[in-house]
């Protein structure tokens, strides 16, 4: 009994620790491209395929970014030929990384800023520009001290009227 | 285009563009000038919408410029919509100058939902037998998912960037109807038979008109036209006017009935027509 409860409190450190004492890791610059689908949360339209760049420079405790990113061109699922929303913008991301040994947990958040263009039958018929928080979950995986792989779920917040998600893969490169 | 229904016409619409494709070798004639030269005001325009009680509803347009389209003249200018200018239908609701507003995803829903765009239609399209369009001119099509709604009002506006918008011409669809009298199959003497054509139920705001095209294997072919006033729900193919020396032997038949209400127009164009039509119809067998 009594090992039990040390065991669960031994435990219960571990994930502490794990989750407020951050890992080392090597400072540096880092790149990151990816690609992935992305869904609206508006489901009268179809998926979409993303792609994301971002430059930025990774600290102990905190990633920092900046890049840019192809949202989707997403087309209404029983809609008019050329009627489609086309989402691309910018942002700025903060992560915070976690060491789980095998592979490194980066949990960030940040700002976009979208541009969307809707048009019904290849007319243009609306533009939006705004600024939309999103958060970040990211598996990241080192092969070596150049390269490491990455795949991750973000959620965009009401872009244009609807959330995006986007589940996307990819590579970064450490400097 | 919805085939099942324009079978009826293929012949027709062979005979006719297989002559305007004679008549029109080149895609912008002289006859034809481009929208941004000409003022709303300066415009006739033709607006048709027909339903044939599928699911889909299909409409013509045809615009002219300072007179109004006729199949007789000559001198007629036909306009050819530029990317600035564009024809719009819809449910009732009047079409804006579709800027959306922030909420982009679901606006653009609602415009594919409510309302659709004209498409340039190509010579030797095939078109309903009581169309008003020149089909061998430059003439406009759009098809729409139709309305259960009854009585449904329907919109055709023209959207301009450089010029007024003309978006008041309405016009309300007959109500669905069938065709009760003759039944696929039947079998008339063209000579000798009177053929009556019945339908329910009937619309009391609606005019009627029937046609009869005939062809037969040898290639013979003859129209026939009736026109009602109203609409009491039957009409009456008089023994012997669907006989010609053009018939002979074995031939099918198909009575279309067409009900036939005309719209409010907008007065911003210098003139012009709207009007919605439910056609039914059906095939026959006729015999001298």
């Amino acid at each position: 009994m009594k090992n039990t409860m040390l065991k669960r409190k031994h435990l219960f450190l571990s994930s502490i620790l794990l989750i407020f004492c951050p890992p080392v890791f090597s400072e540096g610059l880092i790149l990151d491209l990816t690609g992935g689908i992305s869904h609206t949360e508006n489901n009268s339209y179809k998926e979409g395929a993303s792609f994301e760049s971002a430059f930025g420079y990774a600290w102990d405790a905190v990633h920092l970014k900046a890049g840019t990113g192809y949202l989707g061109n997403f087309e209404l699922e029983h809609g008019e030929d050329n009627t489609d929303i086309e989402v691309k913008g910018g942002f700025i991301q903060v992560a915070l990384p976690f060491d789980l040994n095998v592979v490194s947990l980066e949990i960030g958040a940040g700002i976009y800023a979208t541009w969307a263009d809707a048009r019904y039958e290849g007319i243009k018929v609306g533009d939006n520009q705004e600024l939309n928080p999103f958060v970040d979950l990211r598996v990241v995986k080192n092969l070596n001290d150049l390269i490491s792989l990455q795949g991750g779920i973000k959620h965009i917040d009401d872009v244009s009227g609807s959330n995006l998600f986007i589940t996307n893969f990819g590579i970064r490169f450490s400097f | 285009m919805k085939r099942s229904f324009l079978k009826v016409f293929v012949k027709c619409g062979l005979l006719l563009s297989s002559v305007t494709l004679l008549v029109t070798a080149c895609d912008d004639s002289d006859d034809t000038v481009r929208s941004d030269d000409v003022a709303t005001g300066q415009m006739y325009a033709t607006f048709q919408i027909f339903s044939d009680g599928s699911d889909e509803i299909y409409a013509e347009a045809q615009l002219t410029k300072d007179s109004p389209a006729s199949s007789s003249s000559r001198s007629d200018i036909y306009i050819a919509l530029t990317d600035r200018d564009r024809l719009w239908m819809s449910e009732g609701e009047e079409a804006g100058s579709f800027e959306l507003d922030d909420d982009l995803f679901g606006g653009l829903e609602n415009i594919d939902r409510n309302q659709v765009a004209f498409e340039r239609a190509g010579v030797g399209e095939y078109f309903f037998f009581n169309s008003l369009v020149i089909s061998e001119q430059r003439w406009y099509f759009a098809e729409h998912e139709k309305s259960e709604t009854q009585g449904q009002t329907y919109r055709v506006s023209l959207i301009r960037k450089n010029g007024r918008d003309a978006n008041g011409s309405v016009v309300v669809m007959p109500d669905d109807y069938q065709l009760v009298n003759p039944v696929f199959s039947d079998s008339f003497s063209r000579s000798e038979d009177d053929i009556a054509v019945e339908w329910s139920p009937i619309d009391t705001a609606a005019t009627i008109t029937i046609e009869v095209l005939t062809s037969c294997q040898d290639g013979g072919f003859e129209s026939y036209t009736q026109t009602l006033n109203s609409d009491t729900g039957t009409a009456l193919i008089p023994a012997g006017d669907l006989e010609s020396f053009s018939l002979e032997g074995s031939c099918t038949s198909t009575i279309s009935v067409s009900k036939n209400r005309l719209g409010t127009f907008d007065s911003t164009f210098r003139g012009g027509i709207i009007s919605a039509h439910q056609l039914r119809s059906v095939s026959v067998s006729t015999l001298d």
